[in-house]
C-alpha cells in the first residue's frame, strides 16, 4: 500500500515539477551563454587594456553590450535558481498542509491506510522532489561555471591574467579516490540534513495545524516563521560558532594525521558517517512525533 | 604468622619491581622535555643577534634600501627588543614554496612589519657578510621592474647596459612629472633587500631610463628636481622588453611560512575537539536513546515499533561517537 501511495504522491506534483525543472535548465542554458559572453567581454577588455592599445568604438560598443546582457543573464539565473529552490520546498509543504488539514484531508483520512504510511509517502515524495531540485540546481551551477571556464579558455592571453586553473580545478577529482568518497558522504549528509529539516517543517504544521482550529492557515505560517527564524537562529549562531572552534581543533589535530593519509581520511569518513547517522536519527524522531499527532487528530468535517 | 610474612615479602618485592620499572621508564618520557629548543637573543647594544650557537653581527646598508622579501620564515614574533614597536626576526627561504622550516641561512632581518619602513636591522654571519657587502657595493644579483606592490623580473644584461652606457637626450624634468613610471630595483642574493636605481619613465610612446642619482631621494623615491636631466632613450628591442615586463608584473605576496610558536599538540587539538563536540557526540544520543525507550515503553503511545528505528540509530551514534573519539585520539599517540 505504501508503495502505491508514494506513487501517487510522486505522479501528483511531478507534471508541474517536471515543467519548472525544464524551464530551469533551458535559463540557465540560456543565461550561461550570456554570463560566457560577459566574462570573454571582461577578459577581452582587460587584455587590450593589458596590451596598452585603445579599442575602437565599435568594440567599445560590442563590449558594453554583451556586459550587460551578461549582468542581466546573472542576475535571471540567481533569481530562477531561487524562485525553483524555494517554489519546491513551498509546494511540497503546501500539498502536505491541503492534503492532511484541509477539506481533502477529510477523504484523506478516509482511506484504508494507515495515518503513518500516508505521511512517509508524502515525506518521502517531498524529500525525492526537494532532491532531484537540488541536483537541477547544481546542474545550472556547474553550466554557469563551465561556461566562465569556456569563455577565459576562448579569449587569447587571458588565463594570464584570471584563475583558470583554479575554476577548473573545481571539476577535477578531489585528492583521488579518497577525495571522492568523502565528497559522497557529504553530499549524503547533505541529503540527512535536509531531510530533518523538512521533518521539522512538516512536525510544526501539523503542531500548528492541530493546535488551532481557528486561522489554520495564519497559524502554520506564523508557527514556521517563528521555528525557522526566531528558535533555530539562536542555534544555528550559537551551533556555527561551535562548529568553527571544533573544526579549528581538529583540522590542527589532522593536519598531524595526513602523515599517515588512510588514518586521517578514515577519521573524516567517521565524522561524516556520524553526522548522516545523526541527522537521519533527528529526522526520524520529528516524523515519529508527527504521526503520532496525525493519528490523534479527529477525522471531523 | 608465617603466612602473613609471606604475604608481606611478596607485596614488598611486587612494589619494588614496580618502582624499578616506572623508574625506569619515566625518564624516557621526559626525555623530549630536557631538550630545549634555542631562542633568539639581542644583545643589549644591538650588535649581535644569536641563534643558539649561531651568532650574527649587524651590518650595515645604505640608505634607501627597500625591504622587499620574497619569502620569509619568521621567528619570535614576540621577542623584547629596545624598539619600541613590535619586531619579529626573520630570515629569507630559498624554496619560496617550501612549508617546512629551510635550515638557517647566514642572513636575519629584524623588522617591525613587512614594509621598506618596517626594516630595522640586517645581521648576518661571517659568510653572509659577502652578500650584504655586495649588496653595498651595487653588484646586485637580480633586477626587476616594479614598485612597492608589484614587480618583474628584468634580464640583468640589459640593466647593466643601461647602467653602463652614456645618456644621449637631455630633457627637462618638468616634462616628466604626469609621465607612468616604474622604479628598476637591484636585488641582493637573498632576494630580500631591494634598492632603486633608476627609473623608467614611459613618455610619448617611448621609454627613457633615468639613473637614480638624477630623479630618486634618498630613501630611493622618485624625486624630481627643476632643470634638466640626461636620460637614456631605450631602443625598440628594449622597450619591447620593458613593455613585456610591464605587463607581467605581479604583485608581491608575501609567504610567511613559519612561526616560532610551537603548533598544537594534536592530541591536544583532538581532545579539545572531543570536548566541544561531546554534547551533540555523546550527550544528544544518550538523550535522544532514553527518548526512544521511554516511548516504546509508554502504554498510551501507539505505534511501539516505530521507537525501535530511534532506540537502534541512536545506539549505533553513541557507539560511533565512542569509536570516532578513540579513532581520533589513540594514533596522535604514536605520531
Amino acid at each position: 500500500m505504501f508503495k502505491k501511495c508514494l506513487k501517487y504522491d510522486l505522479k501528483a506534483f511531478a507534471k508541474i515539477w517536471l515543467i519548472a525543472a525544464a524551464v530551469m535548465l533551458v535559463l540557465s542554458v540560456v543565461c550561461s551563454i550570456g554570463l560566457g559572453s560577459f566574462i570573454n567581454a571582461t577578459a577581452s577588455m582587460a587584455v587590450i587594456e593589458g596590451q596598452g592599445s585603445e579599442p575602437d568604438s565599435l568594440q567599445i560598443m560590442s563590449l558594453v553590450a554583451r556586459m550587460c546582457i551578461g549582468m542581466l543573464c546573472y542576475i535571471v539565473l540567481i533569481y530562477s535558481l531561487v524562485i525553483f529552490l524555494g517554489g519546491t520546498s513551498i509546494m511540497v509543504l503546501i500539498r502536505y498542509y491541503t492534503k492532511f488539514f484541509t477539506d481533502q484531508g477529510y477523504l484523506t483520512f478516509t482511506l484504508p491506510v494507515r495515518r503513518s504510511t500516508q505521511f512517509w509517502s508524502k515525506a518521502i515524495a517531498g524529500f525525492v522532489y526537494t532532491a532531484a531540485s537540488g541536483v537541477v540546481a547544481l546542474i545550472s551551477i556547474l553550466m554557469a561555471i563551465g561556461s566562465v571556464i569556456i569563455a577565459l579558455v576562448m579569449t587569447p592571453n587571458a588565463a594570464e591574467s584570471f584563475p583558470i586553473e583554479e575554476l577548473t580545478s573545481i571539476f577535477t577529482p578531489v585528492n583521488g579516490v579518497c577525495g571522492v568518497i568523502a565528497l559522497l558522504l557529504a553530499i549524503l549528509l547533505i541529503a540527512a540534513i535536509v531531510f530533518a529539516s523538512m521533518m521539522m517543517n512538516y512536525l510544526v504544521i501539523t503542531l500548528a495545524a492541530t493546535m488551532f482550529r481557528k486561522l489554520k492557515i495564519l497559524s502554520v505560517i506564523v508557527s514556521y516563521y517563528v521555528v525557522n527564524n526566531i528558535i533555530a537562529v539562536p542555534i544555528i549562531y550559537v551551533g556555527t560558532y561551535g562548529l568553527m572552534f571544533a573544526l579549528m581543533f581538529l583540522a590542527m589535530g589532522l593536519e598531524t594525521m595526513f602523515a599517515v593519509p588512510v588514518l586521517a581520511w578514515l577519521c573524516i569518513y567517521a565524522l561524516l558517517l556520524l553526522g548522516i547517522v545523526a541527522a537521519v536519527t533527528v529526522g526520524i524522531i520529528l516524523a515519529n512525533f508527527t504521526v503520532l499527532r496525525l493519528e490523534r487528530k479527529l477525522n471531523l468535517a | 604468622m608465617e603466612i602473613k610474612m609471606k604475604n608481606i615479602k611478596k607485596i614488598s618485592a611486587l612494589l619494588l619491581c614496580l618502582m624499578l620499572v616506572f623508574g625506569s621508564v619515566l625518564p624516557v618520557c621526559a626525555a623530549d622535555q630536557t631538550e630545549e629548543k634555542p631562542t633568539w637573543a639581542l644583545s643589549e647594544d644591538q650588535s649581535t643577534l644569536s641563534y643558539g650557537a649561531t651568532v650574527y653581527q649587524r651590518v650595515e646598508i645604505p640608505s634607501g634600501v627597500w625591504f622587499r622579501p620574497y619569502s620569509l620564515y619568521t621567528f619570535n614574533r614576540n621577542m623584547d627588543t629596545p624598539f619600541d614597536e613590535y619586531t619579529e626576526v626573520a630570515h629569507p627561504i630559498a624554496d619560496q614554496s617550501a612549508e617546512q622550516p629551510a635550515p638557517l641561512t647566514d642572513v636575519a632581518f629584524l623588522y617591525g612589519s613587512v614594509s621598506a619602513e618596517g626594516l630595522y636591522a640586517v645581521y648576518a654571519t661571517d659568510s653572509g657578510k659577502s652578500i650584504i657587502n655586495d649588496f653595498n657595493a651595487g653588484k646586485y644579483a637580480q633586477y626587476e621592474l616594479g614598485s612597492h606592490y608589484s614587480s618583474s623580473v628584468l634580464d640583468p644584461q640589459t640593466v647593466t647596459r643601461w647602467r653602463n652606457t652614456e645618456p644621449n637626450v637631455t630633457i627637462f624634468a618638468e616634462q616628466l612629472s604626469d609621465a607612468a613610471y616604474h622604479y628598476v630595483l637591484g636585488y641582493d642574493a637573498t632576494l630580500s633587500l631591494a634598492k632603486p636605481i633608476g627609473v623608467i619613465f614611459a613618455y610619448s610612446d617611448q621609454y627613457l631610463y633615468v639613473q637614480g642619482e638624477q630623479c630618486l631621494d634618498i630613501d630611493g623615491y622618485l624625486s624630481l628636481r627643476p632643470g634638466t636631466m640626461t636620460v637614456h632613450l631605450l631602443d625598440e628591442a628594449d622597450a619591447a622588453q620593458v613593455k613585456a615586463a610591464i605587463s607581467d608584473m605581479e604583485y608581491h605576496d608575501y609567504v610567511d611560512v613559519g612561526e616560532q610558536s610551537e603548533p598544537l599538540d594534536p592530541t591536544i587539538s583532538m581532545i579539545v575537539f572531543l570536548l566541544i563536540a561531546s554534547p551533540v557526540m555523546f550527550l544528544l544520543p544518550a538523550l535522544l536513546l532514553a527518548l526512544g525507550i521511554v516511548m516504546r515503553c509508554l502504554k498510551q503511545i501507539p505505534g511501539k515499533k516505530r521507537w525501535n528505528t530511534v532506540i537502534i540509530l541512536s545506539s549505533v551514534w553513541l557507539i560511533g561517537s565512542g569509536i570516532t573519539a578513540l579513532l581520533l585520539i589513540i594514533p596522535t599517540f604514536f605520531l
